[in-house]
Order: C-alpha cells, then sequence, then structure tokens
C-alpha cells in the first residue's frame, strides 16, 4: 500500500511538472516571437538614428565618422560607409543599428542642396522695379567671376555687373553707376531673376546672428568658409536710423539687408546679400579692399530705393559662383532629396 | 478485515487521483489549445507584419516613373526591387474570398501577389484590412487614389486585425471567443518622394 502510494504521488508529481513545463515552454515561445518584432524595430530604428545623425554632422559642417560605434539605449548604430560626390552634392551611405542579436542595414542615396536659394545671375540682381538706383564713391560692381578668395578672376562664367527686370530700369542703372560697372556686359536687362521676398521670413526665422535695433556694433565674424551662416541686419526703413558696424566684419553665407547698413570697418563677406526693404543704404567706409564677393540680390519691393556708397578705397560687389555655391551649405537650410533607399 | 479495509481505501484513493488527473488532463489540453491559438494569432501577425514593411519599404526602390500602381482602402499594389540592386518587382495586397475551412466565420484570405512568385492566398485568420493614405503634408487622401493623385502618396497607414482560426471556448459559461491580435503602422515609403 505504501510503495503504491508513492509512486502514485511520484507519478502525479511528474505529470504536474511536464504540464508546468509545456504552459512556460509555450507562454516562452509567445514572448520571444514578440520580443523578436521588438528587436527588429529597434534594429531598424537604429540605423535609421545613424542616417539622422550622419546628416545633423554634415549640416554642422563636419565629417562623419565611419565605422565607429555609437551606443544608444542597448543597441549600437554605425556608419558603415560613405561616400561623397566630388562637389558634395551627392552622398552615398551605408548604415547599421543592432539591438540583442537583430541587425538591419539602410542602403542610401542623397542629394543635398539648399533651400531656398534663389539663383544669381549677375552681380547685382535687382528685382525690383520701378527702382532707384544709386552708386557713389569709390563703389563699383563687376560681373567677372571671382574665386572665393577673390584674388583671381576665374576665367570663365562671368555675368553681367547688374541685372534689372526692364529697360527703363536698365537705363536708371547706366545712368547712375556708368563706367562703376563692370561685367558681361556691364548691365542687362533679365526678368528671371526670383524674387527673395517669400524666401526672407525662413532666412530671418533661421538667423544666425540677428541685428534688428539700430546702433553701432564692434567688429564681427560671421561664420566660416566650412560652416556658412545667415545674418540679418534691420535697420529699418527710416534710413536716419542706421546699423552700423564699427569694426572689421568678415562673413560667409547669406546676409539680408534692410534699411540703412553702414559698413565703417573692413568688409569681407562671402556669399548672397538679399537686401530687403524700401530704403536701403549700403555703405562701405574702409580703405583696403571692402566688398561683396558673391551676388546681390534686391528684393522686389516696388520703387525700393537702393543706394551703395563707397567711401574708401576700392569697395566692390564682385560676382562669385564659388561664393553662392559655399553659401548653400548653410546647415540650417539644407535639405536632402532621396535618389535611392533600399532597407 | 484490515487488508480488506486497505484495498476498499486504496480503490477510493486510485479513483479519486485518477478523476483529479483526467481533470487536469482536460485543463491542460484546453489551456494548451489556447496557448497555441494565441501563439499562432501572434505569430501569423507578426509574420504578416514583417512582411508588409518587408515590401513597403522598397516601394519605388530602382522605380522611375509611377511607384504606386493602385491604392484603394483595401487593395495596394506598387511596383520597387525587392533585392539591393535587384530588378523591379511589382507587388499587390488584396482581401480574398471568406476562409470557409477554418471555425472563425469572420476571417478571409490574405492576397500578396508579385510578379515574380505570383499569388500567394494566405490563410492567416485575418478578420480586418484597412489601408490608408497620406499625402506630402499628411493629408489623407481619399479612396480610391486614382490617377495623378498616386504619385502624391507619401504615407501609407496599413491597419489589420488577425484572429484565431478556431474558438476558445469557456468550459465553465460556454462562451466562444477568438484570440485576435490588431497591428497598426504608418509607413513612409523613402522612395515615393523621389524627384523622378
Amino acid at each position: 500500500m505504501g510503495r503504491t502510494a508513492m509512486l502514485l504521488v511520484l507519478g502525479l508529481g511528474v505529470a504536474l511538472g511536464l504540464i508546468g513545463f509545456q504552459i512556460n515552454r509555450s507562454a516562452a515561445i509567445a514572448t520571444n516571437t514578440q520580443y523578436a518584432y521588438l528587436k527588429y524595430m529597434n534594429a531598424r530604428n537604429l540605423a535609421r538614428a545613424s542616417v539622422h545623425a550622419a546628416l545633423r554632422t554634415y549640416d554642422r559642417g563636419q565629417t562623419p565618422a565611419v565605422g565607429v560605434d555609437t551606443k544608444f539605449g542597448n543597441g549600437i548604430f554605425r556608419l558603415d560607409s560613405l561616400r561623397a560626390s566630388p562637389d558634395g552634392d551627392t552622398l552615398r551611405m551605408v548604415t547599421r543599428g543592432e539591438y540583442a542579436e537583430s541587425t538591419y542595414v539602410m542602403r542610401l542615396t542623397l542629394f543635398r542642396s539648399t533651400k531656398p536659394f534663389p539663383t544669381v545671375n549677375a552681380a547685382i540682381a535687382i528685382r525690383a522695379t520701378p527702382v532707384k538706383f544709386s552708386l557713389s564713391g569709390k563703389a563699383s560692381v563687376d560681373g567677372h567671376n571671382y574665386n572665393i578668395s577673390g584674388t583671381n578672376k576665374v576665367g570663365y562664367d562671368d555675368k553681367p555687373g547688374v541685372a534689372t527686370m526692364t529697360k527703363a530700369d536698365s537705363a536708371i542703372v547706366v545712368n547712375a553707376a556708368g563706367p562703376l560697372v563692370d561685367g558681361l556686359p556691364p548691365v542687362v536687362m533679365d526678368p528671371s531673376t526670383i524674387d527673395p521676398l517669400e524666401f526672407l521670413d525662413i532666412y530671418k526665422n533661421n538667423a544666425d546672428y540677428m541685428y534688428d535695433t539700430p546702433g553701432t556694433y564692434a567688429a564681427q565674424t560671421w561664420g566660416d568658409i566650412s560652416n556658412p551662416v545667415i545674418v540679418y541686419a534691420n535697420a529699418g526703413d527710416d534710413t536716419s536710423f542706421a546699423i552700423k558696424f564699427a569694426g572689421g566684419v568678415t562673413g560667409y553665407g547669406i546676409l539680408v539687408v534692410r534699411g540703412n547698413v553702414q559698413f565703417n570697418g573692413n568688409l569681407n563677406f562671402h556669399g548672397l546679400v538679399v537686401v530687403d526693404g524700401f530704403n536701403t543704404t549700403v555703405s562701405f567706409g574702409a580703405s583696403g579692399t571692402p566688398g561683396i564677393l558673391g551676388g546681390v540680390i534686391i528684393a522686389g519691393n516696388a520703387g525700393a530705393s537702393v543706394t551703395l556708397k563707397g567711401t574708401g578705397a576700392n569697395a566692390k560687389v564682385a560676382y562669385s559662383s564659388e561664393a553662392l555655391s559655399n553659401a548653400r551649405n548653410i546647415g540650417k537650410l539644407r535639405y536632402y532629396t532621396i535618389l535611392d533607399w533600399f532597407e | 478485515m484490515s487488508t480488506m479495509m486497505d484495498m476498499i481505501g486504496s480503490a477510493i484513493l486510485f479513483g479519486i487521483l485518477a478523476l483529479t488527473i483526467i481533470r487536469v488532463q482536460g485543463n491542460l489540453n484546453t489551456t494548451m489549445m489556447e496557448n497555441t491559438l494565441n501563439l499562432n494569432t501572434q505569430s501569423y501577425a507578426v509574420a504578416l507584419a514583417r512582411e508588409i514593411e518587408h515590401d513597403l519599404t522598397k516601394a519605388g526602390y530602382g522605380v522611375t516613373g509611377s511607384k504606386i500602381l493602385k491604392a484603394d482602402s483595401t487593395e495596394i499594389a506598387f511596383k520597387g526591387a525587392q533585392i539591393y540592386g535587384g530588378s523591379l518587382d511589382s507587388i499587390a495586397y488584396s482581401i480574398g474570398a471568406a476562409d470557409t475551412s477554418s471555425m472563425n466565420p469572420n476571417d478571409f484570405l490574405f492576397i500578396r501577389a508579385a510578379m515574380t512568385g505570383g499569388p500567394l492566398s494566405m490563410r492567416c485568420g485575418m478578420t480586418y484590412f484597412k489601408i490608408s493614405y497620406y499625402d506630402s503634408l499628411n493629408n489623407i487622401l481619399h479612396t480610391p487614389v486614382t490617377g495623378i493623385a498616386l504619385s502624391a502618396i507619401r504615407g501609407i497607414n496599413i491597419k489589420f486585425r488577425v484572429e484565431s482560426l478556431d474558438p476558445v471556448t469557456d468550459p465553465l459559461t460556454d462562451f466562444v471567443n477568438y484570440f485576435a491580435v490588431s497591428w497598426e503602422k504608418l509607413i513612409y515609403p523613402r522612395n515615393l518622394g523621389k524627384p523622378f
């Protein structure tokens, strides 16, 4: 009897153990099924994070590190390879996300550009019509294509000195500037100039440097060649107020000028200058070679009055396709077009 | 007499244990069946989700021109290479006829048709399948999306529900129920925004 009872109890114990094992095994499989999907999703999100991290690094004017693991959460992401076209416009990258034993790879080709960025087909392109244009003192305009250092003419892709919307405006510019404008030809009618007015709010909202109170400012440095920026100098339409930069100013990127803005020190701006407002006076007051290298575009405010004064020596607005191209690399305005994305 | 009592007692004890084991076995079978149905339903849902994500993320890859060929609330057809650098394929998802071979009265067949491989009718207990489409501003596009509006599609929201093929019956209340898993995801196939 005792032996029988013992065997029964043992048998019951084994049976209950098997039951428990089966139930636990089934629950474990169900959990693993869900967890496998979670791992897959996390790995994919990490691969995507790697893409974003690489692009943001680019936007800061730096080159993303290749083959370096970055820990994030309980996983890692890595930029496996990165190739850029010689002009830097096209990027090919392979990214990887790893979470537990799940791996997710993305291969993509992107075209990077700056949006918005109006095309400038002259040293000064005037969209406003009719325009009141004045060029005085030693200020001059040159449509020949210079490199970004401003020392050498490139020798191709020369542009007109000033482009206007109508023949009447061209006549106004010729009368106002005369021999102070050079280019191929010096003055031309080009109604294809894009009005930057629609972009101005974007520039203002993304400005890295904002001067919106009349006053005198010391020497300024706005970005550098590898990190162009947006500058907004707004003195208002009442020209009795002025923003004066007393010291030297060096800048790269996009400069939006409104009202009476005076560069009394040396000015070396490389990129796109957008003249906004109705009464804008840009004064170059320094000795040396102050000027704007790139292009100036005057927004389409009808009847806008634009005055360039050069009280110093050799103040110049010179066209530079290289400086304009460099200004497109402003990180805040950069966008990427997907050419191919495989994941 | 004492031996007789022992035998009667053993028989009673054996009977109680036997009944207990039979009952436990019955409950175990029910639990195992529930677990299996639950596991199968989850597995179907995960497999479908991964399949849909795998295919849809490649929509438009390697394609020039029209990428979405058909876009309705329960049907979608698109082009895209499924292998990196591979040749183009066309994939279509749609719902099929009611699945009469299962005990679930609501499920229907789910069909994935590919140019390479042909149509595959899946018996996965799907009881709900709906697709909605969004443009670049995240505005919903009314279905069916046709003509030039097809090229405006940037986001595709997929929602489905799969249920167990067989019911689970509560032995106490006889309430019949089906295990169910719902899945929904808004997918942005990156290649749909290509400028060419």
